[in-house]
């Protein structure tokens, strides 16, 4: 491509391969280091601030999802179409929350559109989370968190704050990462490597580490552990046993059920296109309510 | 119920057998006989008679969270367990969990559960969609297994008598020849399993283990008569 305008630098929504990328400011030191060598053509915007791409007007606007990520706006003869890329509602100490912007047509996700999806509070979880390695240490063992390396694993140290100033360890992957959060001013618990050092006593620590890490050869240095997942698809029970994690946390940087149907009402769009997980469950939904939706195929995932 | 329900939820999140059979002794040390005979019955897998077909309290979900048929279904599916599935879509943000009195495990059965059984459709559907509006999700979830006939804890029998052995400070094989046959879980049940051991035993009663060795089919009949 030749503009590529990007809502967020997850794998699934930012790729090489295009001449120029846009995104929001607070999200250009985390798309530089994705990009890597294309990271040449990258350039930030200010959220809010408008810019031209030939006859349209185009502008971001915080999404709520993860660090820079962002609402796409595009104007264009007075009509006037917002792209969501991936949402939340619920408060996230690191980063700016979702407003929602007037439009004609909304293009939202839909990766948790069924009713079954709603959110515990988020205190409540990393509480969760806290008593779970409390009793791992009493044990004797450590507690390792999977949790995605790029915005869900900064959300957790940053919320784990309001519980502990105890360091903890984190895998590479995350620990790149949270040195661009730390960077861009975002407070987080401390951290230590579980990378370099290989005779680290684990026992009674707490470990994040990226879902692919998993039965990889790095765990063994963790010897008896219990293992947590952290995700939005923990709600369900049956998806909690299936994924083999010792527990599940329900934390999920997208929109719950609620969030979805409040989110693309209060836009006021006469049309909703759905990406996504459950689009098709939440498009009948929407037409029954008299809202114009419709399906739109797209390559997006769906939350890890 | 809230006690029962940790209890479920420690049985639900570990692996350890360890680890099961320390919550077990756990609930059984700190719970009152009754609790602890019927907590006894659930987790031998024995199981009470449904008290609501799936049609029924289907429909009762549709009515009183408001959704379409076909979402409720689709949810259903999705969460693959009806009981699940009501639990989730009832926990709702601005649930109002302290409009119901927490009753313990056996307190539930007998007060509220088993009175369902004579009641009107309309009585029965008030006092349930109540539950649901004012449970916290983990016992929402358990009340809607005991009212499906569908609690099944993860737990092996074996484990069972373990912990029923170290909570009373008996034999394995004296525990398990206690919980043999036919029994209702009461206060009188509980201090009977519980009774020092007698010095010999009288009549004599064959020994070998009883739960290991029964195969699928036998369990599934004995499940069928087992049910109150």
């Amino acid at each position: 491509m030749q503009t590529a305008v990007i809502t967020h630098a997850h794998g699934d929504h930012l790729r090489g391969g295009s001449a120029r990328y846009i995104v929001a400011r607070p999200g250009e030191a985390i798309a530089r280091a994705r990009l890597g060598s294309e990271a040449s053509g990258l350039a930030a915007i200010e959220y809010a601030a408008p810019m031209t791409l030939g006859a349209v007007t185009v502008s971001l606007h915080p999404a709520g999802h993860i660090l820079g990520s962002a609402q796409l706006r595009l104007e264009h003869e007075g009509e006037v179409w917002v792209v969501s890329g991936d949402y939340k509602r619920q408060p996230d100490p690191t980063c700016a929350p979702l407003e929602p912007i007037a439009c004609d047509v909304f293009i939202s996700e839909a990766t948790f559109a069924l009713p079954i999806y709603c959110w515990p509070e988020t205190q409540q979880v990393v509480g969760e989370i806290v008593r779970w390695w409390r009793d791992n240490r009493e044990r004797g063992i450590a507690s390792v968190l999977f949790c995605y390396a790029l915005g869900k694993a900064q959300r957790v140290l940053a919320e784990l704050r309001a519980f502990t100033d105890e360091p903890v360890y984190v895998h590479g992957a995350v620990a790149t990462l949270v040195e661009i959060y730390r960077r861009a001013g975002i407070a987080m618990a401390p951290t230590l490597s579980a990378t370099t050092d290989r005779k680290t006593d684990y026992r009674g620590a707490l470990i994040l580490a990226p879902p692919s890490a998993a039965g990889s050869s790095w765990m063994r240095r963790f010897a008896e552990h219990s293992s947590g997942f952290c995700s939005g698809w923990m709600r369900v029970r049956g998806d909690r046993r299936r994924r083999g994690y010792d527990r599940g946390f329900v934390l999920s940087d997208h929109a719950d059920w609620p969030a979805l149907v409040r989110t693309c009402r209060e836009t006021g769009a006469r049309r909703v296109l759905l990406t996504h997980g459950y689009s098709d469950a939440m498009t009948r939904y929407l037409r029954e309510q008299g809202c114009d939706a419709a399906a739109l195929a797209t390559d997006y995932g769906s939350e890890n | 119920m809230r006690a029962f329900a940790q209890l479920y939820e420690e049985l639900d999140t570990t692996t350890s057998t360890n680890l099961k059979v320390d919550a077990m002794v756990r609930y059984f040390r700190a719970a009152s006989l009754a609790d602890a005979a019927w907590a006894t019955y659930i987790l031998s897998g024995r199981r009470l008679k449904r008290f609501i077909g799936p049609a029924l309290i289907g429909r009762w979900l549709i009515e009183t969270a408001h959704l379409p048929q076909w979402l409720v279904e689709e949810s259903t599916a999705a969460v693959g367990d009806l009981a699940e599935a009501i639990a989730l879509i009832m926990d709702v943000s601005d649930k109002q969990t302290s409009a119901i009195e927490d009753l313990s495990l056996s307190q539930w059965i007998d007060s509220r559960l088993l009175p369902l059984r004579t009641m009107d459709e309309a009585a029965q559907r008030a006092r349930i969609t109540g539950w649901w509006r004012s449970l916290p999700y983990r016992e929402c979830f358990l009340v809607n297994k005991l009212l499906t006939g569908s609690l099944r804890v993860g737990v092996s029998e074996l484990l069972v008598t373990r912990a029923l052995s170290q909570a009373l400070d008996l034999p394995r094989s004296e525990v398990a020849r206690r919980l043999m046959g036919e029994w209702t879980p009461s206060e009188q049940f509980w201090q009977q399993l519980g009774a020092a051991q007698a010095a010999q035993v009288d009549p004599p009663r064959p020994t070998r283990s009883f739960w290991p060795r029964r195969t699928k089919a036998r369990s599934r009949r004995l499940a069928r008569r087992r049910t109150i």
